[in-house]
């Protein structure tokens, strides 16, 4: 992992979770560079780093934000409600991670249960309360990153 | 866990109760947000799962 990580890919990067926080989706290379004061190449070059630093996650192949974890741009079957928004997960573990990000209550619901069942949690004041329901990892933690899409 | 691993065809390597989960979910993104956050190296993150008693081979990084 060659990438730095200086003052212009800590600002890119914020804005990138103002913009997931804010709205729920991710800022286009053109949203970014005008919010920052780049030009979109310096800002696509920036993007392709934070990528390589497992900092954001790009759409393989372009400089396409799809995640900032535990954020998606891409629509799931996991969703966190927070403060009045809705907000995707990658998956059941990472709809917890949005109330967790944003040290706020907030409610999931996850389909990716067996049978099909949907699940309803509720964050209240630090705590998780819904059904004993457990959460299963198939990928080992050290192969993450081999899709970080499917963990 | 059967009936999961039955319907998806993949097979659970580790099973965690939600208030488990939770706890790894706040100590793993607790500071995504600060405006001091920066990438973390392997050891840190490692340490966060150990936090949480997530110590077996699986979640070894």
């Amino acid at each position: 992992m060659s990438a730095v990580y200086g003052p212009v890919e800590h600002a890119v990067r914020s804005q990138i979770y103002k913009c997931f926080v804010d709205t729920g989706q991710a800022p286009t290379v053109e949203e970014v560079a005008a919010a920052v004061g780049l030009d979109e190449e310096e800002v696509g070059s920036v993007l392709e780093s934070l990528n390589e630093l497992h900092a954001i996650v790009l759409k393989r192949g372009t400089r396409q934000i799809e995640r900032a974890l535990p954020f998606s741009a891409l629509p799931t079957s996991h969703l966190a409600r927070v403060g009045g928004r809705q907000y995707w997960a990658n998956c059941a573990w990472d709809a917890l991670g949005i109330p967790a990000a944003l040290n706020a209550d907030g409610e999931i619901r996850s389909d990716g249960f067996a049978g099909g069942d949907t699940v309803h949690l509720e964050i209240r004041d630090g705590r998780a309360l819904g059904d004993p329901i457990y959460m299963g990892f198939v990928v080992p933690a050290r192969q993450w990153w081999h899709d970080i899409g499917f963990t | 866990m059967e009936r999961w691993e039955s319907e998806t065809q993949l097979t659970v390597g580790a099973l965690l109760p939600l208030n488990r989960a939770w706890e790894l979910a706040r100590i793993w993104y607790h500071d995504r947000m600060s405006p001091d956050w920066r990438p973390k190296v392997r050891p840190e993150l490692q340490g966060r799962l150990t936090w949480v008693g997530l110590m077996s081979e699986f979640w070894q990084l």
